[in-house]
C-alpha cells in the first residue's frame, strides 16, 4: 500500500494523537500528584500562623499583674540588658532577648498558652533549672524556662490552653535572687526561630508594662535611633546567626 | 504483525489505561482528602486559637481609682502632639521645662545627636552632637570613648578624664561630685553581688572609695549631694534595706529594712524615695511606698503602677489597673496626706507606649510617647495645690 505524503502525515498525526490521548491521563496524574505534593510541602513550610488573624495565645499567668501576683520585667528583643550580654548569654540569640520575662514568686502556677502536645521536659534548651516545651497545632512552640521543679508531664501528652503545666522558679535557685518565668515562642519545625510573644499573646501589653520608675529600655543605634525601640517593633530571632545589634555607636554605652 | 489503527488500543493497553485512570482517581481522591484535611487543620487552628479582643466598657462608678480618689474638677486635659509622629523615644525635660530633649538622627547617621523641640512648639533643633549622661543642669555630659570616661562642658568643648575604669558616672545635683560603681556585673545571683561605690570631685580628682554594698547598689543623690542613697547590705550578713550614706565620713543610716526594693526613684531634690515591694510573704507590705530621706516613717500608697515625682513629696502614679478602660493619672501628696485622680480614662486618652513618660521639673507638664503614632505628646497636668 502506497500512501501519499499527506496520508502519511495524517496517519502519523492520528497515531501521535492516539498516543497523546493515551499519555494525557498519565501526564495529568503526575501533574495532579506534583501539585498535591507541592501544596502539602508548602503548607508544611509556611511560617507558623501565616493564616492566623490576631493573637492565638493566652497569658501564662492567671489574673492581673500586681505586686502580689506577677509583674512584667523584660520584653522580647533588642533590650539594653540583652545588649549588655550580647557576647555571652545572648550571643546565640543574635544579641536579642528572645523571650519575655515575667517576675513572679516561686511556685506561681504557669498556664499553657495554647492547646498543644508536650514536646520536651528539661531539654537542652537552657533557661534552667527546669524547662518545658509545648508544640501547638498552628506551627508555634511555647517554651517555659526557669521552672521551680521538673514539670510532671510526659512527652506527647496533650494539654489545653489555660491548664497548669508548671511552677515558676528562679534561675539562681534561691527564690529571692530573680524569680521569674522566661517565656519564648519558637517555630515547631526547627525550634531555631524565636518570635516576639507580644505579637502572639492576646494581652494589653502597653498597659501591662506600666509599672515602676522608668521606661522599658531598648538599646539604640545612634545611626538609626528609632530602630527596634518599641514593644512590637522587634526582629525575629534566628538562633545561631550573627549579632543584630553590635552597634558601632550604641546608646547606652558599653560601660 | 499487528497493525495498530489510529484510535484503537489493544486489551493490555486498555488495561494500562484504566490502571492509569484509577491511579489518577486515587491521586485526586487523596489530594482532595489531604488538602481538605490540611485546610481543616488550618481552619481548626483559626477557630481554636484566634481571639477577638473583648470590648471593655466599664461604667465610671466601677473604675478603680476613680472610685477611691476624687477627680480634680475642670476641663479634662487632652494631649497635644509636639513632635512628628514616629520621631523619637525616651524624652527628657530641660531644667527650665521649656524644652523636650531626645536622641535623634533626622538626616541620617551623620546627624545623630541630642535634639530638642520647644515645649510651646517649634522646629527640631540640634542641641549637641555629643550623646551621653548629662548633668542635671545639662551643662556637662559624660561619655565613653576608647574605654575611658570623659566629662565635657559641651558649650565650649572643654573635657577631662574620669578614672572610673570606663564605668558610667552619676553627677551630683550641684555638679560638685561624681559617683560610680565597680563590682559584679555578670548575670549571677543578685543576692551575692558586691559593688563598691566610689566618689570623686567633678574634675576627677579626690577619688575615694565610699561604701561597699552587697546585693544592691547606688540609687541616687540626697541632701543636695552631701549624701547618697544605696540599697543592699553594708556588710555581708548585716541588715538589708535602703540606706543613706554621708559623703563626709561614709556613715550609713538604715532608712527602711527590705531585702530587695524594686524601682527605687529619688525625688528631684533627693528628699523622698519611692520604691516597690513585691512578692513578700507578708502581703500587706507589697505595693508602692514613699520614704523621706530624713529617716521619718515610710508610707504605703493605695495605688500601685508606674510612677514619677511631680515635686518634692508629690508623686504621680499611673495605676496598673487593667480593668479600667484606659490609663489614667493619680497624684499622692504625702506631706498633705491627700490624693486625687488627675485624669479619668473616660475623658482623657493616654495611649502611652513603653511606659515612656516624664514630668517636667516645674511639675506642670507631662510628656509621653504615644502607642498610636509613636509621637511625643504633651499633657498639661491639673493643678491641685489650692484645693481644699
Amino acid at each position: 500500500m502506497i500512501f501519499s505524503r499527506r496520508e502519511v502525515l495524517l496517519n502519523s498525526w492520528s497515531d501521535n494523537k492516539s498516543r497523546l490521548w493515551f499519555r494525557l491521563p498519565t501526564v495529568v496524574g503526575f501533574l495532579c500528584a506534583f501539585v498535591a505534593l507541592i501544596t502539602l510541602v508548602g503548607i508544611a513550610r509556611a511560617d507558623p500562623g501565616d493564616e492566623l488573624d490576631g493573637r492565638p495565645f493566652i497569658m501564662p499567668f492567671a489574673g492581673n499583674p500586681g505586686p502580689n501576683t506577677w509583674l512584667f520585667i523584660q520584653p522580647y528583643g533588642n533590650t539594653t540588658f540583652a545588649y549588655e550580654y550580647r557576647y555571652s548569654v545572648y550571643y546565640g540569640g543574635q544579641g536579642l532577648h528572645f523571650g519575655i520575662d515575667l517576675e513572679a514568686p516561686c511556685g506561681t502556677p504557669i498556664l499553657a498558652i495554647g492547646d498543644g502536645i508536650v514536646e520536651s521536659v528539661d531539654s537542652w534548651h537552657g533557661a534552667g533549672p527546669h524547662n518545658l516545651m509545648i508544640n501547638h497545632a498552628n506551627g508555634y512552640a511555647s517554651f517555659y524556662g526557669h521552672l521551680l521543679v521538673r514539670a510532671r508531664l510526659s512527652i506527647g501528652q496533650r494539654v489545653k490552653a489555660g491548664e497548669v503545666v508548671a511552677l515558676s522558679g528562679d534561675p539562681d535557685r534561691t527564690c529571692t535572687s530573680r524569680p521569674h518565668l522566661h517565656l519564648e515562642i519558637r517555630d515547631v519545625e526547627t525550634q531555631a526561630i524565636a518570635y516576639n510573644p507580644m505579637d502572639l499573646i492576646d494581652a494589653d501589653w502597653e498597659r501591662i508594662v506600666m509599672s515602676g520608675d522608668s521606661p522599658v529600655r531598648f538599646e539604640q543605634d545612634l545611626a538609626n535611633p528609632g530602630q527596634w525601640v518599641g514593644l512590637y517593633d522587634q526582629p525575629i530571632t534566628h538562633f545561631g546567626h550573627g549579632l543584630l545589634n553590635d552597634y558601632a555607636s550604641p546608646w547606652p554605652y558599653d560601660w | 504483525m499487528t497493525t495498530l489503527r489510529p484510535g484503537r488500543m489493544t486489551g493490555s493497553l486498555r488495561l494500562r489505561s484504566h490502571l492509569v485512570e484509577i491511579g489518577i482517581l486515587i491521586c485526586l481522591f487523596f489530594g482532595v482528602v489531604l488538602g481538605a484535611s490540611a485546610a481543616s487543620v488550618q481552619q481548626g487552628v483559626i477557630d481554636v486559637f484566634s481571639y477577638e479582643t473583648p470590648e471593655v466598657r466599664i461604667p465610671p462608678t466601677s473604675t478603680p481609682g476613680a472610685a477611691n480618689l476624687p477627680l480634680i474638677p475642670g476641663v479634662p486635659p487632652e494631649p497635644n502632639l509636639v513632635t512628628q509622629a514616629g520621631c523619637c523615644n525616651y524624652p527628657q525635660w530641660s531644667r527650665d521645662s521649656e524644652w523636650l530633649l531626645f536622641i535623634d538622627a533626622p538626616d541620617g547617621p551623620a546627624s545623630a545627636g541630642l535634639y530638642g523641640v520647644p515645649r510651646a512648639g517649634g522646629p527640631l533643633t540640634l542641641i549637641t552632637s555629643r550623646v551621653g549622661v548629662f548633668s542635671e543642669d545639662w551643662s556637662l555630659v559624660a561619655y565613653l570613648e576608647g574605654g575611658t570616661v570623659y566629662v565635657e562642658r559641651w558649650v565650649d568643648g572643654t573635657r577631662w578624664t574620669i578614672p572610673s575604669s570606663g564605668r558610667r558616672i552619676y553627677f551630683s545635683p550641684s555638679n560638685e561630685k561624681i559617683a560610680w560603681e565597680i563590682g559584679s556585673s555578670s548575670i549571677q545571683n543578685q543576692d551575692v553581688q558586691v559593688r563598691t561605690i566610689w566618689i570623686a570631685d567633678i574634675d576627677g580628682t579626690g577619688v575615694r572609695e565610699l561604701v561597699t554594698v552587697h546585693g544592691g547598689g547606688f540609687q541616687g543623690w540626697s541632701e543636695g549631694g552631701k549624701a547618697i542613697i544605696v540599697s543592699g547590705r553594708l556588710t555581708p550578713t548585716g541588715p538589708a534595706g535602703l540606706w543613706r550614706i554621708r559623703l563626709e565620713d561614709g556613715a550609713g543610716r538604715l532608712l527602711f529594712a527590705i531585702d530587695s526594693p524594686k524601682d527605687v526613684l529619688l525625688s528631684p531634690d533627693g528628699t523622698w524615695i519611692a520604691f516597690t515591694i513585691a512578692f513578700e510573704k507578708e502581703m500587706d507590705r507589697n505595693g508602692l511606698w514613699v520614704l523621706p530621706t530624713t529617716g521619718d516613717p515610710a508610707t504605703k500608697l493605695s495605688q500601685y503602677g508606674a510612677y514619677r515625682w511631680r515635686e518634692e513629696g508629690r508623686l504621680v502614679v499611673i495605676p496598673l489597673d487593667l480593668d479600667a478602660p484606659g490609663a489614667y493619672l493619680t497624684q499622692f501628696d504625702i506631706p498633705g496626706n491627700a490624693s486625687w485622680t488627675l485624669t479619668s480614662p473616660l475623658f482623657s486618652s493616654l495611649p502611652i507606649a513603653n511606659n515612656d513618660w516624664e514630668i517636667s521639673p516645674d511639675g506642670r507638664w507631662m510628656v509621653f510617647l504615644s502607642s498610636e503614632d509613636a509621637g511625643l505628646y504633651l499633657l498639661e497636668l491639673p493643678i491641685v495645690k489650692n484645693l481644699p
